[in-house]
Parts: structure tokens; C-alpha cells; sequence
């Protein structure tokens, strides 16, 4: 697999930012983060930390008080689609996305919606295929895929808009390892700064420049993989604790480290 | 044997205690539809939330096998998601001498209304996910559209026919 190359990476700035779905019950609750261009960025917590809804707000989908920039372009109503072509966004479903008769038509709907003409969308369908390796696949039904199939199909989607920025949304969940395994170099390879929100923390470990961890809305600790990994009673407490699992397996005898 | 007699008197009286303390406030179970799911919420008038109280749910035409059963949460509340219609039956027992149960009628609108909620989510995520593809109302497509002028003339030729026969029959 060849690696995948989009035109430019641009940074993401988070300034103080509060979102509520319902009114008094806060999701995001003042949320800072200033990630550089080019750099993998993990955003790691549990379930209901509101990660999820903070990539939303990465490219105007969500909307909340305080301040989004993705390069110099501030996220707002009026830079919509200026701010659409910077970003992509991978969602964890593959089925949200995916949603035309065949995999050629869904790749090439984000290059038309950019103005593309048919021959240019159909040659970069073509080439972004071939880089999640779904070369042949242009014809296939893509919910006939498999889950697999269907995450790098979505992944293909959003990579022929050659975004700045591509964001991830659980990436790696409902994955085997080596489909995780896989994933993990198509993301190394992006040249786009790569922000990804995981509750799966051995794949964001492998893949991340710089990690923060979510709780309950609000950025607990930023720090490198090594350090983040380093402080397990933190990881406990935020239920990310990766050693206990391989603990149990070493309970039972089985030498994980054995090649 | 007499302070044998009297220990159990003692027990006795206590469990009499604990009982009447129990009834003194009887358990009401409140019934929620949240399509797909039933939502109850168990709490002694006066609205203190039975926590963890036994649940069971009996399927209708089903008097012994229940379809779920369970412990309420620390506020009292369970759910179920009923997968056909009719009358369901709830049993809430606070294991403290209270017990109540509830009918709950699943009509054919409670699935229909789970049905359009799901197709409303799904939609909304997948509109989600065009608009961050840069959609903006309109389709562009790989193939140019079949639609040509002549389609629509055979089309506009079908209908004539009964168009007239609406416009001008006697």
C-alpha cells in the first residue's frame, strides 16, 4: 500500500469551548486544545466524555460558545464550506456515511461537491481506492462490504476531498487486530494533521504524536504517549487502563511478550 | 426458656415494626413509553425511589416464564423493550412486604413510533455526514442524468390520457 498523501496539513485551535445538548447539563465545558500542523492528536475517555461531540464541532456540524480555528479560518457560519474542504471527518459508523449505490459514487460525491469535474472525481476515486487497498471495488454495493471494507471505504471518502485535517471517531472499535493493525498505517502514512477521539487506547498509543484524555468534558492531562502510559493510576481512575487486561492474560500463563 | 421466648417475641415484634414502617407508605410504579423501550420508575408515595427493587416482565399470555427480570436502579427506574404488542404485565417487589403490579399495552403505534425515530436518527446522521462532504442540496453524480427531453415527452404522453379523462369526464 502505497503511502497516502494529502495536499497540506493545517493546525486545529480550540479556545475555551462549551457546548449542551440540553440546557444545564453541559457536554464540552470549556475545552482548550492547540494542535500543530501535521500532528496525530489522540482524544482518549470514556464513553459519554464528549469526544465525540467535540469532533463535531471541528467542522461546524455542532456549534458552541468559545472559538474553533483550523488553520487560519476561524469555524463559523460564514466559513462553512471553506472550513468542509479542510476538514474530513471519519465517522465510527461506516453506514452513516456510506449511503450511494456503489463505492465509486460515494468516494466521488465529496471531489463533485468540491467542483470537480466527472474524469478528475473519477481518476482521484481511483487512486484513493487503491491507497485503502479497494482497488476493484468501484462497482461493489458498498453495504454488501464487510465492516472492515466499509471503514476504508469511508476512509477513501473523505481522503479524495485530500482534506487538511482528517478527524476519526472510533476509529479502531469493532475492528480485529489486524484490521486495527492496518488502519494504524494508513493513518501513519496521512500527512494531514490527524486528529482521532478512541476509547481504545493501545492502537491511540501506537498512532499519536500527543495525547489528551476527556472526562467528563473537560481536558484532564495532554501529554505524549509515553507519558500519558506512564501514569496508570490516572488511567485507572479514567478507565483506560490497558496493563490490567494483559495482566489477566498473564494470570492465566500465556507469555503475551512470546514471539 | 423464658428469655428464649422473649428474644423471639423480640424478633417478631421487630419484623412487625419493619414491616408497618414499610406500609406505612405503599410502592407506585410509574409506566413510561419511550419508544422502543418501557420505562418504569418505582417510588413509595411521597416519591421516595425504591432502589433496586425486584423487577420481573411477563410477555403477553405468559403467567410464570418472565421475558426479563432484574433489579431496578438506585432511583427506582427499569427498562424493557417489548418486541410485540399487547398487554405486558410488570411486577415491582420491594422485598419488604411491597409488591405491586402493572398492565402495560403495547400497541402497534408504539413500534411504528420506535420505527420513525430510528429512520429520524439514521437520517439525521447520515445528513450529517454529507454535509461534512460539502453537500449542499444537490446530487451531484458520476454519470450525467438520464433524463432527456424525450423521456419526458413519453412521460407527459402516459399521463395525457388521464389527465383528460379527470378534467373532462361527464
Amino acid at each position: 500500500m502505497s503511502e497516502l498523501r494529502t495536499r497540506r496539513a493545517a493546525g486545529v485551535g480550540i479556545e475555551d469551548l462549551v457546548f449542551a445538548y440540553e440546557k444545564r447539563r453541559p457536554v464540552l465545558r470549556g475545552v482548550s486544545l492547540d494542535i500543530r500542523a501535521g500532528e496525530r492528536f489522540g482524544i482518549l475517555g470514556p464513553s459519554g466524555a464528549g469526544k465525540s461531540t467535540l469532533l463535531l464541532h471541528l467542522n461546524g456540524l455542532l456549534r458552541g460558545e468559545g472559538r474553533v480555528r483550523i488553520g487560519d479560518v476561524a469555524v463559523g457560519p460564514g466559513t462553512l464550506a471553506e472550513v468542509r474542504r479542510k476538514v474530513g471527518l471519519v465517522f465510527e459508523n461506516p453506514d452513516d456515511q456510506l449511503f450511494t449505490p456503489t463505492v465509486e459514487e460515494d468516494v466521488a460525491f465529496g471531489p463533485l461537491n468540491l467542483g470537480l469535474d466527472r474524469e478528475s472525481a473519477r481518476r482521484r476515486v481511483r487512486a484513493v481506492l487503491d491507497r485503502v487497498g479497494l482497488a476493484g471495488f468501484e462497482g461493489r454495493n458498498p453495504h454488501h462490504l464487510s465492516l472492515g471494507e466499509r471503514k476504508r471505504a469511508a476512509l477513501a471518502a473523505v481522503l479524495a476531498m485530500e482534506p487538511e485535517v482528517v478527524a476519526f471517531d472510533e476509529p479502531f472499535s469493532n475492528l480485529n487486530p489486524a484490521l486495527v493493525e492496518s488502519l494504524t498505517r494508513i493513518i501513519t502514512g496521512l500527512d494531514a494533521t490527524v486528529v482521532l477521539v478512541s476509547q481504545q487506547i493501545l492502537p491511540a498509543l501506537a498512532v499519536c504524536d500527543r495525547i489528551a484524555v476527556l472526562l467528563e468534558g473537560k481536558i484532564a492531562r495532554t501529554g505524549t504517549p509515553s507519558e500519558i502510559a506512564a501514569d496508570r493510576d490516572f488511567l485507572r481512575a479514567a478507565g483506560l487502563d490497558f496493563r490490567s487486561l494483559l495482566e489477566a492474560v498473564r494470570a492465566k500463563g500465556i507469555d503475551v511478550n512470546q514471539e | 426458656m423464658t428469655r428464649r421466648l422473649l428474644a423471639v417475641a423480640g424478633l417478631v415484634l421487630a419484623a412487625g415494626f419493619g414491616a408497618a414502617a414499610a406500609s406505612g407508605h405503599g410502592l407506585d410504579v410509574e409506566v413510561r413509553l419511550h419508544s422502543p423501550a418501557v420505562v418504569l420508575r418505582a417510588a413509595y408515595s411521597g416519591a421516595e425511589a425504591v432502589a433496586y427493587a425486584a423487577v420481573k416482565i411477563y410477555a403477553p399470555g405468559a403467567s410464570t416464564v418472565e421475558f426479563q427480570s432484574g433489579n431496578a436502579d438506585a432511583s427506582g427506574r427499569f427498562a424493557f423493550v417489548p418486541d410485540h404488542e399487547g398487554e405486558w404485565r410488570a411486577v415491582v417487589d420491594d422485598e419488604l412486604g411491597h409488591r405491586e403490579e402493572r398492565l402495560i399495552s403495547i400497541g402497534r403505534d408504539f413500534f411504528a413510533a420506535g420505527l420513525v425515530l430510528r429512520g429520524w436518527k439514521r437520517a439525521r446522521a447520515v445528513q450529517s455526514a454529507m454535509e461534512a462532504r460539502g453537500f449542499d442540496g444537490s446530487f451531484p453524480g458520476l454519470r450525467p442524468s438520464c433524463l432527456r427531453p424525450r423521456d419526458v415527452l413519453a412521460a407527459a404522453a402516459f399521463l395525457a390520457p388521464f389527465v383528460a379523462v379527470r378534467m373532462f369526464r361527464p
